[in-house]
């Protein structure tokens, strides 16, 4: 059973926004910055003291700011580490965010942490184990999280469910709801061939969908034993491929106007190449608001 | 375990991933994967190396001294088996390398590179004081300066948390400065014995080369030691007399004590 949520203030006007990362941080601190609201992972922010939270708090008097973690683990067997979870609720007393996030996917085991995003298996088993998990962090945090559906590389044998089945189980045994990191879909329905991202999407409950995510990726060859195989991978490195904001578009019209961000985390480019792919995403979010007026 | 129970157990899947993951002939993960052998281990590898990639930057950014001194490749071999032999305790990064020394001292003693233990430490602390807790300095000159002498004896000072002291054997604090911020020039670990104060008291990381008696004076000026019994201490430990009150100023005007207790 979940704690009640008490909804954070929503974003207003410009629901687009960028993944806050260091290279920007002085940009952000020198003059305001065109953009609705910005993302940052949690754990860079779990120091005690320092200029990082300094330059956070002072960034946030100006942009509603949104805390996406990536070390809850909340698919591990083992329970979620309270110790981790408390860095995390000092953060949000401290920053107030509008949403607080993390992924389907775990990362610990027998205390041991591998400080990744590693698969599951879509099965009952580890249905439950994520759902304690997830009941575990709403209760503590008292607040509603997000999820993110996960880039993957593998499925596995004997799966009970598909991805969008087990979120939308997940969301209903919960009260979680979903960040729908699109260019994820991509990447796990082109390495596993497992679903179609527009029969995902269409599957996925309506009224689940909170926040978008949008990256770009690379390719990478492996070895199959016969030939040579493409999988891609969930690098953040590059612009959004077309294939990408293809699907942005029919989770737009699915979902409705939907508060969206742009991550770039390896080879960041200049803060206006962000903006640009911002601007982007914003066009396409005002062409179906016209369409739906 | 019967197969059929332990395929359906979540931790038993787990536990055989993250064993493949830290050494690649731990297999039986694959016998949870639709794939060939080939394609089971080449999927896999995407996750060794992100995990392994990971935690080189981290170790990369914090040693940045001890890789230029050892090179790259020597750094790799380190950082393999550091990734290997000491697993990350936390979800979040901050405090990950901390036995980094240790495996130095383990691996490289006979190599004649005594100094780089310390090296390794110094980098962990000046890694450590820019996560450190922040303080206000409240450090009341006026208070202070209108003290009457005989309650001087009995002051104790807080010291900014970000303070840490460090001793070496080796020039150390030359070696750091001349292997960092991409700075190629190695200098060897020369024997002399250095005293150290890493601190953020200012926003920015710092380290202050320091006398001897400086690093004796802030080290158990730190132990909450009453300033008669930290002058009397040094005092007997180095038979020399010495200007405590120059110590005062120097360190309460570059914020490294921010408040003090009349006791």
């Amino acid at each position: 059973m979940t704690t009640k949520i008490t909804q954070k203030s929503p974003i207003h006007n410009d629901i687009v926004g960028i993944g806050l990362r260091s290279p920007h941080i002085n940009s952000f601190l020198k003059k305001t910055q065109k953009i609705g609201w910005l993302e940052v992972h949690s754990e860079n922010y779990y120091a005690e003291g320092g200029p990082s939270i300094k330059n956070l708090k002072k960034i946030r008097e100006n942009y509603p700011i949104s805390l996406h973690c990536v070390g809850n683990s909340l698919g591990s067997f083992q329970k979620i580490d309270l110790n981790h979870l408390k860095k995390l609720k000092n953060l949000i007393e401290t920053i107030d965010p509008v949403f607080v996030s993390d992924h389907i996917s775990w990362g610990m085991i027998d205390n041991n942490h591998f400080n990744d995003l590693l698969p599951l298996p879509y099965n009952y088993k580890s249905l439950a184990a994520i759902a304690d998990n997830v009941d575990a962090m709403q209760n503590f945090l008292k607040r509603e999280i997000l999820v993110e559906n996960p880039s993957s590389y593998i499925s596995f044998k004997n799966e009970e469910m598909d991805e969008a089945d087990f979120i939308n189980q997940l969301t209903k045994k919960t009260g979680c709801f979903l960040l729908l990191d699109v260019n994820n879909i991509f990447v796990s329905s082109s390495n596993n061939k497992n679903f179609k991202p527009h029969s995902y999407l269409k599957k996925l409950n309506k009224e689940i969908v909170k926040e978008i995510h949008l990256a770009g990726h690379s390719k990478s060859k492996i070895f199959d034993g016969k030939k040579n195989k493409t999988l891609l991978i969930d690098t953040h490195n590059n612009e959004v491929c077309k294939e990408v904001w293809n699907i942005y578009m029919t989770a737009i019209k699915n979902f409705g106007q939907i508060p969206t961000l742009i991550e770039w985390d390896q080879d960041i480019p200049e803060l206006k190449v962000l903006l640009s792919e911002a601007t982007k995403a914003r066009k396409i979010l005002q062409k179906n608001a016209k369409k739906n007026s | 375990m019967p197969k059929k129970i332990a395929e359906q157990n979540l931790l038993y899947l787990q536990r055989e991933f993250t064993k493949h993951l830290i050494d690649r002939d731990e297999k039986d993960i694959l016998k949870f994967l639709p794939y060939s052998k080939e394609e089971s281990i080449s999927r896999l590898n995407i996750y060794r190396n992100n995990v392994n990639g990971n935690f080189e930057s981290v170790l990369s950014s914090t040693f940045e001294a001890v890789k230029t001194v050892v090179g790259e490749q020597c750094f790799k071999f380190l950082t393999t088996k550091y990734i290997k032999n000491y697993h990350s305790k936390s979800g979040n990064l901050d405090l990950y390398g901390e036995e980094f020394p240790i495996l130095i001292r383990d691996n490289l003693a006979k190599h004649k590179l005594d100094y780089l233990e310390d090296l390794a430490k110094l980098e962990f602390l000046y890694h450590k004081s820019y996560f450190s807790k922040d303080a206000k300095n409240i450090f009341d000159l006026e208070k202070f300066k209108n003290l009457k002498p005989e309650k001087f004896y009995n002051l104790t000072f807080t010291i900014h948390p970000s303070c840490y002291f460090f001793s070496s054997n080796f020039s150390i604090y030359s070696i750091w400065k001349n292997n960092t911020k991409n700075k190629q020039k190695i200098v060897s670990g020369k024997k002399e014995k250095e005293f150290l104060l890493i601190d953020r008291s200012l926003d920015i990381p710092k380290i202050t080369k320091l006398s001897h008696n400086q690093y004796l004076f802030l080290s158990l000026i730190a132990k909450k030691k009453k300033l008669y019994e930290t002058y009397e201490a040094i005092y007997k430990k180095t038979n020399q007399d010495f200007d405590i009150g120059s110590f005062l100023n120097l360190f309460i005007s570059s914020a490294i004590l921010v408040d003090f207790t009349i006791n």
